[in-house]
This record gives structure tokens, sequence and C-alpha cells, in this order.
């Protein structure tokens, strides 16, 4: 099957010639998205600026190996999540510890009883502070591989198939990998979001 | 009514192949919707407060980016040359980097007529990597001075191991040996940073150093360094007795 035109195609085959100025429109065109995925990936800022200047020196130097069979910003992605899963190992997890929910007072509050609530509000709005500080808890307490497969599955909607590849494993782990983040997430969320078998 | 468990709900909320059935069900089942939003809600925040990058980002990547740049791509690889030519390299450091990737990694690309005796290639092998052992070596000791010291200028020989790897590099990447080429493209990278160090304050020096260690160069030069000191310890494989 022949591949369409890509948006990148002129700026690629200019910079595979080792034109410069040509990957400098690349970089300026996909930097944002490559940050984003990064940080999704590491929750930190600086990790991820380290990222994007690593994802970007490594697409130039492995220019001639891009195949075009998918396009230059999955490729770019690709490498990308590579990098951040690396970052990803190098990293001491932080154990779990999980606590009950509470209000501004210390008061132990039940977080379902704030989900439905169309408007904002005081408590909604600490029990949004909570579960954000308790995802992001829980995401650094994930191990590498499922933390990559997770951001790259539920976040950048990737398909199992292209996260394998990326992470360089096979679909089922990737796959089982993404269900034990869910699994885990859920639980350092519980009572609100009980595992369900 | 049986209703599928989290794991199928979430194939079939990604929509991924092979959860036909489920995708089926949900069409039908208002609680199992429920659960899927349920749970899509949540996992969304998980996603959420990504700092805010500029519609200028992707120009101030590209201006702390291009002083690091290599020259140019490695270009699509020649076809395959004569392992052994001594005429073609004008230095011992081009040989050496001409044949990094198939020595470092022990594996060839295609045949090689006319047969180099085992012996002569074993022993081109063994000054190879006691050349490129003594690269990462050198590498190693220098990063590991500049990040104990608080000022000063650029090391000595920055500069000479910055072209020595950069050749090293090219080659690795050449050979294929995407693994050994990241690591020498992460070295060169620190090397060059290291080598404009003088035009660094004391808290941008202090910065680079914390970036450094974020990234754990110095733990993949040790490795590899490493893995090379191994393959130097190897006894050599005996000559094949040649048939008169």
């Amino acid at each position: 099957m022949e591949r369409m035109e890509g948006p990148d195609d002129a700026e690629l085959s200019r910079a595979r010639a080792g034109d410069a100025e040509a990957f400098r429109r690349l970089v300026e065109r996909h930097a944002r998205g490559v940050f984003r995925l990064a940080f999704r990936m590491l929750g930190n800022e600086q990790d991820a600026e380290d990222v994007v200047q690593e994802t970007f020196l490594k697409a130039w130097s492995r220019l001639h190996q891009f195949e075009a069979r998918s396009s230059f910003g999955a490729w770019l992605r690709r490498i990308a999540a590579n990098c951040a899963y690396d970052t990803l190992r190098r990293r001491k997890r932080t154990p779990l510890a999980a606590g009950p929910w509470t209000d501004d007072e210390g008061g132990e509050i039940d977080p379902l009883q704030e989900l439905p609530s169309p408007t904002p509000s005081a408590d909604r709005e600490l029990w949004g502070a909570q579960l954000r500080a308790r995802l992001g808890a829980a995401l650094h307490a994930l191990s590498p591989l499922e933390r990559a497969a997770f951001t790259l599955r539920h976040l950048e909607e990737r398909p199992i198939a292209e996260i394998a590849r990326a992470l360089g494993c096979d679909d089922n782990n990737a796959k089982q990998s993404v269900f034990r983040a869910v699994r885990k997430l859920r639980r350092a969320l519980s009572p609100a979001f009980p595992v369900t078998p | 009514m049986n209703h599928p468990n989290d794991d199928a709900l979430l194939v079939a909320m990604w929509d991924e192949p092979g959860a036909d059935a489920e995708r089926a069900h949900l069409a039908g089942c208002a609680t199992c919707r429920e659960r899927v939003a349920a749970l899509r809600a949540v996992l969304d925040a998980a996603g959420e407060d990504v700092p805010e990058r500029g519609p200028d980002y992707g120009a101030q990547v590209w201006a702390r980016l291009a002083p690091q740049l290599p020259a140019r791509p490695v270009p699509v690889p020649a076809p395959p040359r004569r392992l052994v030519s001594f005429h073609r390299f004008a230095s011992f450091g081009a040989l050496a980097a001409s044949l990094l990737a198939a020595f470092l990694i022990g594996r060839h690309t295609a045949p090689l007529p006319p047969p180099v005796p085992v012996v002569e290639t074993q022993v081109r092998e063994r000054v190879l990597l006691v050349a490129v052992g003594d690269h990462l070596e050198r590498s190693r000791v220098l990063l590991v001075e500049w990040m104990n010291e608080a000022e000063g200028g650029a090391p000595h020989g920055a500069e000479e191991l910055l072209r020595t790897n950069r050749l090293y590099r090219a080659s690795a990447e050449r050979g294929g040996d995407a693994d050994v080429a990241d690591v020498l493209l992460e070295l060169e990278r620190t090397l060059l940073e290291i080598a404009r160090a003088p035009e660094f304050g004391p808290a941008e020096r202090a910065e680079l150093q914390a970036r450094i260690e974020r990234r754990g160069t110095l733990f993949k030069v040790r490795v590899l360094g490493e893995q090379v000191r191994q393959r130097q310890a190897r006894p050599a494989v005996e000559a094949p007795v040649q048939e008169s």
C-alpha cells in the first residue's frame, strides 16, 4: 500500500540531505507535542525539557533510518517515548501512601458525593486538588513500563501495537501493563473508585 | 446480564481491535456506559496540568538544540566495503571508527572476500577495543572531575575527546548499532556542553551539572565501558587449522 504524502515530507527530504534549516522547521512544528508527551510520562518539567532535546538530537542523527512507513510525528513520538521511558527507569520510585479524603478542616469526606455536582464549590475544588495529588503520587509509584504504557494509551491515545514497538515489548505485555496501571491508579483513589473484577 | 470486566471495558473504550462483543454490550447497557464514563473521567485527570508552552516554544527548543547538532545527519549507509584496507585510512582514529560497530558488537553484515586471517582480525579487534575502552575511560574521568568542580573553565582534553567521540558515534550509526550510538551521542552532547562551560556563570554551571546528573550520562558511559572491558577480557578464539 502506498503511503499518502505527509505534511512533513518536503522538509524531511531536505533535512535528510543535511539541510539544518529544514530540520528547524520540523522541530518548531513538533516540539510542543513532544514536550506534552514527555511531561505526561515524567510529570516533571526539567526532565521533560531534557527529553525534548534528546529526542530531536536522536532524530537528527537517525534521519537516514526513518522509513516513512509511519508519519514523522509518530516516529518522533516513538523516540520521545523511549527517551522518557529510559528516564523513568533511572528514577527511584516513590512508595504510595494513601490516606482518607479530607475537607479543608481535616474532616473526612466522601469524594463520591462531590463527583456529580456540576457547579464549582470550595469542597469540590479541594476534592479536585486531592484527586490530582493522589493521582500524581500514584503515577510516581507505577513501574516505568506501566507509567509509559498508560500514558501512551490513555492520554496520547496510541494503539497498543504502537506502544509495544516504542517500548520494546510485545503487545500482550504492553496491554497488561496498561491494565495494571489502571488498577493501581483506581486503588490509589479508593474508596471513591473501587477496583471491580 | 453478564457485564464485561474492567479490562475488557478499557479495551472497548480505547477502540482497540478484538473488542467487538464488549462494544456491542456497551451499546445496550447503561450501567456499563456509566462505569466507562466514570473511569474515563478519573483517568483523564492524570493528563491534566501539562504546563502551557507558547507558540514560540519550537523556536526556543531550536535555539538550545542548534549548537548541539552534529554537522549533518549520518547519510544512508554506503554499500559494504572490505573490512580491512589499511591504505584507505589516514589515521588510527579513522580506522578504529570505521570498524567500531562491527567489532564492538561482534557481527558482520555481509560476506567480506577475500577472507581476513582470523588471528590478524583478532589482533586488530583487541587494539580497537583498547582504543574505545580508553576513550570511554578518559571521558568518564573528565566527566567525574568536572561534575565535582564548582567553578573553572573547560577541562583540558574536552575538545579532543569530542572529536574522537564524533568519529566513533558516526561509525556506530553507520554500523546500525543504535544502543552504542545513543550512548555516544549523549556523551558527545555532554562533552559539547562542558566545552562551552567557560561561558557559564556558577548558577548555569550548577544547572548543567544537575542536568547531566539527571540524564545519567556518567552511568551510561560506565556501563558501555564495562561492556567493552568484558569483551577485551574474553579469550581469543583459536585460528582454524589451514588445510594444505
